[in-house]
């Protein structure tokens, strides 16, 4: 497997970043020289989700985890995507490698926080989501999707349940799907 | 630990667009009937919309809203069988030519012919011959007779259940009209029509709930207008046992 060399995908970074190129373009053809390169493969699928070809994402996000298996920010960006489109049992089938982490890793806090509100245990679920962001210095991007939800979570417990309405995600939280920032110093979250 | 209703956190995650693309790759890697009727549901208002704005501009055809209706339908199942979701375009863009292309069809045909019938008296015929079909009939003719007179009384009211269920009705509670009894009747009535086993839970919702007739359900859930005829009827048979308390 041929991978994309650090400078390239910094440069590519710092292109995608500037906003000046289309992004699926260039990253296309950056593709083209390294269709194995699963950060590649991850940022495509990152980048078409944040454009609403949720499709095509869901396609390169399912490809990045086959040829990485152990890309765990990948897979449980893939799972939280999974769970977002309603396919809760894929996304714990995705999530089940995040176990293999070692305990208190972010990722594997945030999973066990996302599914323990699957399960509608409030509390676990903020408890854990708050574990992670404390530990997790490495994504910060992140830290404020899962704030987000601690908040909603929060108002959750404080209404009465039959008033609890899901409230649709607002274009900044849905924009936190842009992975782009996740390929600053966190790029490489293998273990 | 606190806990809430069940599947509030999970709702909380959804993302429409995202649910229905998951739909639409399901439904079109598999061709899962669920997820097509989900998706048929689903953009059924916005070929209904259509419908109305074509009708109005040619009202003076003489033929019924129904037929517009239906023949919307019609495109927009043809339009989902053609739809690519992994082009990235927008499906409501690509399925509009086609509704409107479809009713245009249907009214050049209709005045070919010069004879259609209309959805209204066709809706009719189907769920007759749905419910007076001599398969699995029993007992006298009179009690057949009793049988289906109950069933197409049950059909009215699964009609005024989609209407009241489907936010399209005004409301009636004021003026007396409905009293309370009827409406916990119709109530019954959808409740049943959930547990009903699949397909027939989506024949009974299309038909009297969407108003779909059988042979654009047929196309849906890629079965034969005579099995339509044959789910419907099992349905109906079903739901009358199960409601008899009320009928």
């Amino acid at each position: 497997m041929q991978l994309c060399s650090d400078e390239e995908i910094n440069q590519l970074v710092e292109d995608l970043q500037s906003g000046e190129t289309n992004g699926v373009e260039r990253l296309s053809s950056v593709l083209q020289s390294y269709p194995d390169d699963p950060r590649l493969v991850f940022m495509m699928a990152s980048m078409l989700a944040s454009k609403g070809d949720l499709v095509n994402a869901h396609k390169y996000f399912g490809r990045a985890i086959e040829i990485a298996p152990d890309l765990h920010i990948a897979r449980f960006q893939f799972g939280l995507f999974q769970l977002t489109s309603g396919e809760s049992n894929a996304a714990l089938k995705t999530w089940a490698l995040l176990d293999t982490l070692p305990e208190g890793h972010y990722l594997k806090l945030f999973a066990t926080g996302l599914r323990h509100l699957i399960r509608d245990e409030f509390d676990d679920c903020v408890r854990f989501l708050q574990e992670g962001i404390s530990v997790n210095d490495e994504n910060l991007p992140l830290n404020g999707d899962m704030q987000m939800l601690i908040d909603r979570c929060r108002d959750q417990l404080a209404a009465a349940p039959e008033y609890a309405v899901a409230e649709e995600p607002s274009e900044e939280q849905s924009a936190t799907s842009i992975l782009l920032k996740q390929f600053g110093d966190g790029r490489n979250t293998r273990h | 630990m606190r806990r809430t209703q069940n599947g509030i956190g999970l709702n909380m995650l959804l993302e429409p667009a995202k649910v229905e693309a998951a739909r639409w790759r399901r439904f079109k890697a598999n061709g899962n009937a669920r997820d097509r009727s989900e998706l048929f549901s689903e953009y059924q208002p916005f070929a209904r919309k259509i419908a109305g704005s074509l009708f109005r501009a040619r009202s003076h055809l003489g033929m019924e809203y129904g037929d517009f209706e239906q023949l919307a339908y019609a495109g927009l199942l043809e339009a989902m069988e053609a739809f690519d979701p992994s082009i990235g375009s927008r499906f409501h863009s690509f399925a509009r030519h086609r509704i409107k292309g479809s009713i245009s069809d249907g009214l050049i045909k209709a005045n070919e012919k010069n004879a259609q019938l209309t959805y209204e008296r066709q809706k009719e015929r189907d769920r007759m011959n749905s419910l007076t079909s001599r398969d699995n009939a029993s007992g006298s003719s009179l009690e057949n007779t009793a049988e289906v007179a109950v069933s197409l009384a049950l059909g009215l009211l699964l009609e005024s259940a989609g209407i009241a269920y489907s936010g399209d009705s005004a409301d009636t509670a004021a003026d007396g009209f409905q009293s309370l009894a009827f409406r916990q009747l119709e109530h019954s009535v959808y409740e049943e029509v959930q547990k009903l086993p699949d397909p027939e839970d989506l024949v009974i919702m299309q038909h009297y709930i969407e108003g779909t007739a059988f042979v654009e359900i047929a196309k849906l859930l890629k079965l034969t207008k005579g099995r339509i005829s044959q789910l419907h009827k099992t349905a109906l048979n079903r739901l009358r046992k199960r409601l008899k308390h009320f009928l």
